[in-house]
């Protein structure tokens, strides 16, 4: 039973929407001004919304809706630091998804408005992204032979010249003001990552709808800052992920680029981004989320994909602290027991016993399988990285 | 020199420190300003070094002159200094700090707003360096420093004596010397009370960003500490000077269980409070390396507590006097903050911001349609209210509230909020933003 993706503008009076009759719910992203201040899932019948329901959700998102109002009214623009948004370049790490790129990139250039957008092609198995890549002048491509996410980004990051690097997943569609969102952020010299929100594009399958209810990318309609005496390292998972991120060359340049033994194309599959957003926040800088930053992201379609992206996320997570712990940081240990005791643990029992929202038991297992491998997969991760090296 | 003088004369204090003196001066040299716009004045407290004989042999493009022999402290080279001043305006700066290029001209245009009048005080900016290493006690230092002027950096900040920071102000020669200068007795925190003498007296606190300086901060552990302990004592002579700044102060802060322990021994154990102190700085880096972040400015807070309270202990012969020297300072706080404004938004923020500019209050109620639905309360030591801290109230505190106001009154902002207001009986915490937590007063950390 697949869900519609609806956006609903709140400074007009809502419609009437209709024509929804393949769906039997929505999930409803709320907008003030083309900025999300929430969302809902509303249920459909006879192709109509649930008004009922909808306002509700409506009344839910007062928080941000009322901030953005009063923003509004106060023509509100936050005191910069440093004058205009410096300059970006806006670049795509993929890997045979040619077909996804093909969505991509078209609003990846129209998001960049003239600025210059960067393919990194990460082993490619044939010229197909290239000559898509081709098509638009102001897009340049570059092949990273280096196999893994974080080879390709330190590639981005060594080839672009300006101050900022965007970067957005091959399989995420940035919205027009994307960019413009996130180079907003850095409005302080200390701030030297800026992170989106990230929405679902479609919510077509099972397996998607659980991804958006269970993991959702999103962190929140409110713009926040984490900076290192307010918020632990080790949260770095609130802050958002490497999808829907933009980073300040020269603070990457101090903090240490991505560590190319992690994230996706190597075994550890994930925490690439998570990684480096650790080290930014102990080397004293601070990072941004910022809602207005919006991204679609097209969630794995099939079950077995779903899973399969669970259980990487537990094997990066794992492989991540183990490179902590044998760094001599031992402080993770005590996040992942906490993780294991308030989360995973009471997730888990819940699953088994079938508690109504419970996560299906396959995914949360998934998710334990993960974790436990994290640590071989790190080691694995090293050896080949040295060999590549 | 032109035939008017200079517009603002720089005082410099220092003690042998020839070599950062030196790179303050040669920041000077490179102004983007014209040279006769400005003096600078060296005020050498009881050097030892060769300061005079550099001060004096020095060629700089702007008038240089050296004020030598004052006595010690750096109050008392900053009066000798002003005194001396030809500028009808004084920029105070830090021999440690290596001002911009636009540095004088920042200060003397945040001073020629054409629209005000009265006595302005403006602050300067010292931005962080970015470094490459870096332990975490610089990191979190830096952190400390940035905090303190992003509070300011927001238009609508209603600032309070703590704000005036004696390494890079400004503020017109004659008002300062009226008002007495610094006052010579303390040991630190004099910049905090010239700042509440000014306020009282109806001056205006201004931010320049670009007004700034680079900071060398070496401070370490040891030094911060003595600073803290510097600082308690500063603040009994504050509670005792100024009782209605005591509601302001850390040490009439309540006393968790803890702290209560470390002020008793403070007091009364200070040889054992002294060694838990060091031992628990001797900690900190095994902390760090660690890396349990969180668990080390934990404890960090906590030993720079101790030491302020014995700072405290040191401008106080008992614990009970303590407690006689804040006596009524909470009954006094309440007595002010009872004394609210009424502002009514019914006719728009603009037209509130307005009324508040005409009556400068010290506390406020917001109200609409005859409810009141948020408040900015009194603040001991701060600014009177004005419009622009109603709208930063508004932006940052009160935005839900005024918004559920409108609704409730039957003035819905948005067509899509008609009986949208929340049910009376929804939980809290689904109507709070996820991020909504407070920031921590960063008062224990300033002025390291």
């Amino acid at each position: 039973m697949p869900a519609a993706v609806l956006d609903l503008e709140l400074s007009d009076a809502i419609p009437d929407i209709s024509g929804l009759d393949r769906y039997t719910s929505a999930y409803v992203v709320l907008r003030l001004d083309g900025i999300p201040v929430g969302h809902c899932w509303v249920p459909v019948s006879a192709g109509q919304l649930d008004r009922a329901v909808l306002r509700e959700g409506i009344a839910n998102a007062m928080p941000a809706l009322s901030r953005r109002w009063v923003e509004r009214e106060l023509h509100h623009r936050r005191p910069r630091g440093g004058g205009a948004n410096p300059p970006a370049t806006v670049a795509i790490c993929t890997r045979d998804r040619t077909a996804d790129l093909a969505r991509t990139l078209p609003a990846a250039v129209a998001a960049a408005r003239g600025r210059p957008v960067l393919v990194v092609d990460n082993c490619p198995s044939d010229d197909s992204t290239r000559e898509l890549a081709g098509r638009w002048p102001q897009v340049r491509y570059v092949r990273e032979d280096r196999p893994g996410l974080n080879a390709a980004r330190n590639r981005a990051l060594r080839e672009s010249d300006t101050a900022v690097v965007a970067f957005t997943d091959d399989d995420a569609v940035p919205e027009p003001e994307w960019l413009e969102a996130l180079l907003g952020g850095f409005d302080h010299p200390m701030v030297a990552a800026v992170t989106g929100l990230t929405l679902p594009l479609e919510l077509e399958t099972p397996a998607q709808e659980w991804f958006q209810r269970y993991t959702p990318f999103g962190r929140g309609y409110f713009r926040h800052e984490f900076d290192p005496l307010h918020c632990s390292p080790h949260a770095a998972g609130q802050i958002g992920a490497g999808a829907n991120m933009a980073l300040r060359r020269d603070a990457i340049a101090v903090a240490g680029v991505f560590d190319e033994a992690l994230d996706a194309g190597t075994p550890t599959r994930s925490g690439g981004d998570h990684e480096l957003f650790t080290r930014v926040l102990a080397h004293g800088y601070r990072i941004v989320y910022e809602p207005a930053a919006v991204s679609r992201h097209r969630h794995r379609r099939s079950w077995e994909e779903l899973r399969d992206t669970i259980y990487g996320y537990g094997v990066g997570v794992y492989a991540m602290w183990t490179g902590k712990v044998v760094r001599g940081d031992v402080s993770v240990l005590r996040q992942a027991f906490r993780w294991a005791v308030r989360l995973q643990a009471p997730a888990l029992a819940r699953s088994v016993l079938r508690r109504p929202g419970a996560s299906p038991p396959d995914l949360v297992l998934a998710e334990l399988k993960g974790c436990l491998h994290g640590p071989w997969a790190w080691r694995q991760s090293r050896r080949r990285a040295r060999a590549i090296a | 020199m032109s035939p008017s003088g200079p517009r603002a004369t720089v005082v410099i204090p220092t003690q042998n420190r020839r070599e950062l003196l030196e790179r303050a001066l040669a920041g000077l040299d490179r102004q983007s300003c014209d040279f006769d716009l400005f003096e600078v004045i060296v005020a050498a407290n009881a050097c030892t070094d060769d300061t005079a004989a550099v001060v004096s042999g020095r060629r700089s493009p702007y008038t240089l002159r050296l004020v030598d022999g004052v006595e010690p402290g750096a109050s008392a080279a900053r009066n000798a200094g002003a005194e001396r001043a030809r500028g009808p305006l004084v920029i105070f700066l830090d021999d440690d700090i290596e001002p911009s290029p636009g540095f004088v001209a920042a200060h003397l245009a945040a001073h020629a707003d054409p629209h005000r009048d009265g006595l302005r005080v403006v602050m300067g900016y010292l931005p962080a360096e970015l470094q490459a290493s870096g332990d975490l006690f610089a990191i979190t230092l830096r952190a400390w420093w940035e905090a303190m002027f992003d509070v300011m950096r927001d238009p609508g900040h209603r600032f309070a004596y703590t704000n005036l920071l004696s390494g890079n102000c400004s503020l017109p020669r004659d008002a300062f010397l009226a008002a007495g200068g610094f006052d010579v007795r303390y040991r630190c925190h004099e910049d905090y009370e010239l700042g509440h003498r000014l306020l009282k007296a109806g001056a205006e606190f201004v931010f320049a960003e670009r007004a700034a300086g680079r900071h060398r901060d070496a401070t370490r552990l040891e030094r911060a500490s003595a600073r803290k302990r510097d600082e308690g004592h500063a603040d009994v002579q504050l509670a005792q000077q100024h009782p209605e700044l005591r509601p302001s102060l850390p040490l009439s802060r309540p006393r968790t269980l803890r702290r209560q322990i470390m002020w008793w021994s403070a007091f009364h154990a200070p040889a054992i409070g002294d060694a838990a102190a060091r031992g628990a700085a001797r900690a900190l880096p095994l902390l760090e390396r660690g890396g349990a972040r969180m668990t080390w400015l934990w404890l960090l807070y906590l030993v720079f507590g101790y030491w302020y309270a014995r700072g405290v202990a040191d401008a106080l012969p008992r614990f009970s006097d303590l407690a006689a020297l804040l006596d009524g300072a909470e009954a006094d706080r309440r007595r002010r903050d009872a004394d609210r404004f009424d502002v009514p938004l019914d006719e728009g923020i603009d037209a509130a911001a307005r009324l508040l500019d005409r009556h400068r209050p010290m506390a406020a109620n917001l109200s609409l349609a005859g409810r009141p639905f948020a408040s900015i309360p009194y603040e001991a030591g701060a600014e009177p209210l004005a419009g622009r801290h109603l709208r930063s109230a508004l932006h940052r505190r009160w935005y839900r509230h005024y918004v559920e106001a409108l609704v409730a009154a039957g003035r819905p902002p948005l067509p899509a909020l008609d009986n949208a207001a929340p049910p009376a009986d929804s939980p809290p915490h689904e109507r709070e933003q996820p991020f909504g937590h407070p920031r921590r007063a960063y008062s224990d950390a300033t002025s390291l």
